[in-house]
């Protein structure tokens, strides 16, 4: 775990400022998945400018990538890009929120 | 999952995920928790939907139902209660909400409040049915029939009682007019009972008296016979007005004295004809008591006078007892000379036998059997309604 977060972290700090990347932790066609997903692609879409990946692990189907990344609720969104990675939780209709986890924070808007 | 201490920074990025996950759930934007092994599916909207429906539901059956619904806690303070708890109470919601039970009854039904509340508190059981007198805010007295059940919180402590209450002060009200009209009509039924007493021992007395100015000695009998009659039956109505139970006679205790009655009337010679009776304490309606009476009457009166002529001793047994439920049988037997043969008890001519004969088919419903064995038995046997 503390190796794949320096991983993460090196990886952090050279693509800082570049490309955006998150993964998103989702099971099945819930409502909170869903609405999860829609919100994160909206706000990728007005705000990263297409500097961003985005991967989407369903736990029902990749039970395991769920436990490296110490998911324990879903939906929940890690920025694996960030120094150290940051998750949040629950359907991510806070825009600001996640816009601060991105480091996106502020006047931005 | 590290074998390390978590450093201080670890420690704090952890409590900081630990609230936003409390948060989360908090704004209800989960579906699911991730465990070691499996994915556990939250559906809380679902989940909180069904508990408003079923909240939804209760709260409308307590609207809806006529009996008040309420919850006080441990020292009788109402805290939940539904509309029909303030219409029964008279009191509206506001004054109601915190109000202690003593509020609205006087001192005896807090006291039987109190009990019942003791009670579910320490059997853990609702106590059922019971009735209190209920003062209204206006002043009027209303009869409350109330469950109590324990109220618990989610660790099983104790926190109050809850049940439900009902006005029954119209059918309280009725039981009471019907009490007294039952006790008044008793007394009624008591009095009748004394005064057509009285009035047949008038006419024994009279037809007595009558006798003895009768010199034919035939006539005589006749007179005396008749007296005995009535006297039979105004003993019923005596029993009857003595006993507690105005519909059963102790039939027991009302053989018993008119046997003795009988039997002095005829005063056989001391020690010549012994009288032996085996009566069960037998329950019988006014409508049997009276023609059993009759028949014992006349039976017994035949033995004592043509059943030992002259110097001839014996014994008549009388008895009555139930063989079986709902059937009685009375005997009335002597061992003297026996029932001439030329008697045969449907064609007699004899009033005493006759009379008999009708009393048992037509008023009993019943048999009757002759034995000339060894003196004379009469078995009478008839069914008593349940």
């Amino acid at each position: 775990m503390r190796q794949a977060a320096q991983r993460t972290k090196k990886e952090g700090s050279e693509t800082q400022g570049k490309t955006y990347m998150l993964r998103l932790f989702v099971v099945g066609d819930e409502s909170n998945s869903k609405q999860a997903r829609e919100n994160l692609l909206k706000i990728c879409e007005e705000h990263l400018k297409g500097d961003y990946k985005i991967e989407i692990v369903d736990v029902f189907e990749d039970f395991e990538a769920a436990l490296k990344n110490n998911i324990l609720l879903t939906p929940a969104l890690v920025v694996v890009s960030a120094s150290p990675p940051v998750t949040i939780f629950g359907n991510l209709s806070d825009t600001e929120k996640v816009l601060s986890a991105l480091g996106l924070s502020g006047g931005k808007s | 999952m590290s074998s390390k201490k978590p450093t201080y920074q670890e420690l704090k990025a952890k409590l900081a995920e630990a609230e936003e996950i409390i948060a989360a759930l908090r704004r209800e934007e989960v579906d699911a928790v991730v465990g070691n092994h499996h994915v556990v599916l939250l559906r809380l909207k679902d989940a909180e939907e069904a508990l408003r429906e079923s909240e939804k539901r209760y709260r409308t059956i307590l609207k809806s139902i006529e009996e008040s619904y309420y919850e006080v806690d441990l020292a009788g303070n109402l805290t939940f209660f539904n509309d029909s708890t303030c219409s029964i109470l008279g009191y509206g919601r506001d004054e109601l909400i915190g109000m202690n039970n003593r509020t609205f009854m006087d001192r005896e039904n807090a006291k039987k409040v109190f009990q019942a509340f003791s009670k579910a508190y320490g059997t853990g059981k609702p106590a059922k049915g019971f009735d209190w007198e209920i003062t209204r805010k206006d002043g009027t007295k209303i009869y409350v029939e109330t469950s109590v059940s324990l109220r618990k919180d989610s660790k099983g402590h104790p926190i109050g009682f809850r049940g439900i209450g009902k006005d029954i002060t119209e059918r309280k009200r009725a039981e009471e007019q019907l009490t007294a009209s039952l006790k008044e009509k008793e007394l009624l039924l008591h009095e009748i009972h004394h005064r057509v007493k009285n009035n047949m021992q008038v006419i024994s007395s009279l037809l007595k008296l009558q006798a003895e100015s009768i010199e034919d000695e035939a006539l005589r009998e006749a007179f005396r016979n008749s007296q005995h009659r009535i006297r039979a039956m105004s003993l019923v109505h005596e029993k009857l007005y003595q006993s507690k139970d105005l519909v059963h006679v102790p039939f027991r205790d009302y053989l018993t004295s008119l046997i003795r009655y009988i039997y002095q009337s005829y005063t056989p010679k001391a020690g010549t004809i012994e009288l032996v009776t085996e009566i069960e304490e037998l329950p019988l309606a006014i409508t049997h008591a009276i023609p059993c009476g009759l028949i014992t009457n006349e039976l017994l009166s035949n033995a004592l006078k043509h059943a030992f002529p002259g110097e001839r001793t014996g014994t008549i047994t009388l008895s009555l007892r139930s063989p079986e439920p709902h059937t009685y049988e009375l005997t009335v037997s002597d061992d003297g000379i026996g029932l001439p043969e030329a008697i045969d008890l449907k064609t007699t001519t004899s009033l005493g036998l006759h009379l008999v004969t009708i009393l048992v088919e037509d008023q009993l419903k019943g048999e009757i059997m002759v034995e000339r064995t060894g003196g004379t038995t009469f078995h009478i046997v008839f069914g008593v309604p349940e």
